[in-house]
């Protein structure tokens, strides 16, 4: 057969426009509801549990270079991205998300590898000031006396165990909503489809 | 988003030109780090930015963006850092002059950093940068979803504010403490996600039914090409980018 | 004739699903001919489309038995640019159709020349002549998001028609529309019909089919029931078991010949009833006076 499924991988393509877009729109209604966390990554979890890694990597990257391209202080955070994608992908892979108590637990993997790698950036890059509330919380933590590093730390590692646990749970409820059709048409989908028995 | 105007030479250059002359602004702000060095490549790129006729947009965003950052870094720094330097104390904060050394050498980076690619983008419209990126060879794939991208984003978000005017006339509480405003969020993503993701199975076949996954050549009706004003760009920045590697070396050498 | 897509015992079943959606189908479609298939939600009409264009099986995997031969070549043999430029497709919602990546009527119009390396002077002529056929030359530097559903349905046919392919499958182009952007689609339609296209056309509106259908394929189930010429088919009283309303003309030439008037038991529309009627008046009126009756 000389014809390959190219409209099923073109899904996939779709898709991660989709996802950029929603990551874009749960961020804007996050600050327009004026929630104290980030829920800007709910596309690219959709996308590492539907399609795995490459696709999640690309749809994290590209957010956060599509914010870089209004604010260039997203951009260190890039690197962030690419391991929230990888780590999101690999759960998925591992079907890490097909149940509610498997995707808490990714929740709360995505959040440590989140909070080790946005601890890093911020410290690195920004001399441990960022943007952001968490920025005066930050400040307050020194000027209490603590180290810098886990100053960084204590903050992020709440923020993000709250933001991503939720985006996590989001995105199991919205795949839980797909239909099977639908579903069959990604590359993790079926893993998602409950077998009737008999 | 960009203010590109085709009759100024250097916003007439091509895509990949200019973003070559931002990653040599932003190599020369990384390489040398000594302060005096910082701050003349700031003063490099608001000559561009001038020169390039967006002057105004650049400072505009670059204010709301980067320089509040700066500001904060400044503070911050300048009055936790640890230091034994006091340059003067408002009330319990000692201000450090160490703190202050290094907010500033940090923030002008990030200022040269950030201020060139602001320069970048305010010049050269998306469109344009996804096709020469497409015509380098980046896949068609790639450039589908960075076109496609571009136009989702307005798209999606224009019908979360439809569907959130919807569930609030439904009787959705958007307003009062943070638990009320969090559950807000379902009911307005959740059928965003779903409509959206119902549309691809029929937008996927509909593009294969107009040959996008054909293999071989594809043209460009928008199309872009270098002229001589790049090629001679491209040799004086590769020149300028020699010259500026070489100094490095010899400022470790020495 | 052989016909130029030959569907050879064809049974289809989805994945996930237990009961096939296509069982056992037989069908030739010849050249120049429009076809339009009838039946009731879920009898297999687009089914049928999706198997002739060859996304089933690719796409929507599943089980795929028989053999489907585009002029006397099977299907499998083809490529994916072969294929998209026998066959286009148009689907029923305006909106999904449009690529999302590019953001003028004109570069959407153009988007499969330039997936083709077309020559983008050659692109322009191709893009224009099919711009007038379709009535969308005014909304070429609109952005395709912003347009009406109507005109969107007009922008995907242009999009279709301008790789100039022989056959045309157009999946219920109308379902979403106003009667007046239906007339207008269809209106195009026809145009396409007397420029020699083959056709196949899943449509609900019965009417639209009486009058421009050549054949009509009736599905129940997944089985063809009924196929022929459109007045056979149409005027078929077996058409309400499966689901298909007979065109009103039909009805109420029935019920006019079971009263006794001469009406021609192959009429199809109003228009046709009509004129006959118009002439049963002249006749009568001309013959007032000495009637006997």
């Amino acid at each position: 057969m000389k014809r390959r499924n190219s409209a099923g991988s073109l899904m996939v393509t779709l898709l991660i426009p989709v996802a950029i877009a929603i990551n874009m729109v749960g961020g804007q209604m996050t600050s327009v509801l004026s929630l104290p966390i980030a829920l800007d990554m709910i596309g690219v979890l959709l996308v590492g549990a539907l399609a795995g890694t490459v696709p999640a990597v690309i749809t994290a990257v590209l957010t956060n270079l599509l914010n870089g391209m209004l604010d260039p202080s997203w951009i260190p955070y890039v690197i962030c991205s690419f391991f929230i994608g990888l780590t999101i992908g690999l759960l998925a892979k591992c079907n890490m998300m097909n149940r509610i108590w498997k995707a808490a637990i990714s929740g709360v993997l995505i959040a440590l590898v989140a909070t080790v790698t946005s601890t890093f950036v911020t410290v690195f890059f920004f001399g441990g000031i960022s943007g952001g509330g968490s920025a005066m919380i930050i400040a307050g933590l020194l000027a209490t006396g603590q180290q810098l590093v886990q100053s960084v730390f204590s903050v992020y590692i709440v923020t993000e165990l709250v933001g991503k646990l939720i985006s996590t749970f989001v995105a199991y409820f919205i795949i839980k909503a797909i239909s099977d059709r639908t579903l069959l048409k990604f590359p993790y989908g079926s893993k998602y489809i409950v077998r009737k028995t008999g | 988003m960009n203010t590109e105007k085709k009759e100024n030479p250097i916003c007439a250059l091509y895509p990949l030109t200019k973003l070559y002359l931002a990653a040599v602004l932003i190599a020369a702000a990384v390489l040398f780090p000594a302060l005096p060095a910082r701050i003349a490549c700031f003063a490099c790129i608001h000559v561009l930015a001038w020169a390039s006729g967006c002057y105004r947009a650049v400072v505009k965003r670059w204010a709301g963006t980067l320089g509040i950052l700066f500001l904060i870094i400044l503070v911050v720094q300048t009055l936790f850092y640890p230091g034994e330097q006091v340059l003067f104390q408002i009330w319990i904060f000692q201000a450090k002059r160490e703190g202050l050394m290094l907010a500033l050498k940090l923030g002008i980076l990030l200022l040269d950093v950030g201020g060139s690619l602001i320069w970048f983008f305010a010049i050269t419209s998306e469109k344009a940068l996804v096709t020469a990126l497409h015509k380098a060879g980046m896949s068609t794939d790639m450039t589908y979803i960075l076109l496609s991208t571009l136009q989702m984003v307005p798209v999606l978000k224009q019908k979360s504010a439809v569907i959130m005017n919807a569930q609030k006339a439904r009787g959705l509480e958007t307003e009062g403490n943070v638990l009320v405003r969090a559950r807000a969020f379902l009911p307005v993503l959740v059928p965003l996600v779903l409509s959206s993701l119902q549309g691809t199975e029929e937008r996927a076949l509909a593009l294969e039914a107009r040959g996008f996954s054909v293999e071989g050549k594809k043209t460009h009706l928008f199309d872009i090409r270098p002229g001589k004003a790049d090629r001679v760009a491209a040799v004086l920045l590769t020149v300028l980018l020699l010259c500026m590697i070489a100094g490095r070396v010899e400022l470790w050498m020495a | 004739m052989d016909g130029v897509i030959r569907l050879e015992n064809i049974t289809y079943t989805y994945p996930l699903a237990s009961v096939p959606a296509l069982k056992n189908i037989d069908l030739t479609l010849e050249r120049g001919k429009f076809y339009a298939l009838l039946g009731a939600n879920g009898s297999g009409k687009t089914t049928v489309c999706n198997v002739i264009r060859g996304f089933i099986p690719g796409f929507f995997q599943g089980e795929l038995q028989g053999r489907v031969l585009l002029e006397g070549k099977d299907l499998q043999s083809y490529s994916d640019g072969e294929l998209a430029l026998k066959m286009g497709y148009v689907f029923q919602n305006p909106f999904n159709q449009i690529t999302g990546a590019r953001d003028t009527v004109y570069e959407e119009i153009a988007f499969g020349l330039e997936n083709f390396g077309v020559d983008p002077d050659e692109i322009r002529r191709r893009v224009d002549r099919v711009s007038e056929l379709t009535n969308t030359t005014f909304l070429h530097a609109k952005n395709p998001f912003e347009l009406s559903g109507g005109q969107q349905q007009r922008v995907a046919l242009a999009a279709v028609l301008v790789l100039e392919p022989d056959i045309l499958i157009i999946d219920e182009p109308t379902s979403q529309l106003d009667p007046q952007e239906t007339e207008r689609v269809f209106t195009i339609i026809d145009q396409l019909k007397k420029m020699g296209k083959t056709i196949l056309l899943v449509e609900h509106k019965i009417e639209i089919v009486a009058q421009y259908a050549d054949e009509v394929i009736v599905l129940d189930e997944g089985n063809v029931v009924l196929s022929g010429e459109k007045h056979a088919v149409l005027t078929d009283p077996a058409l309400i078991r499966y689901g298909v309303e007979q065109p009103g003309a039909v009805r109420l030439t029935a019920r006019l010949r079971a009263e006794g008037y001469p009406i021609d038991p192959g009429t199809l529309t109003l228009e046709e009833l009509e004129s006959q009627l118009n002439g049963l008046l002249h006749v009568k009126e001309d013959s007032h006076g000495n009637d006997p009756v």
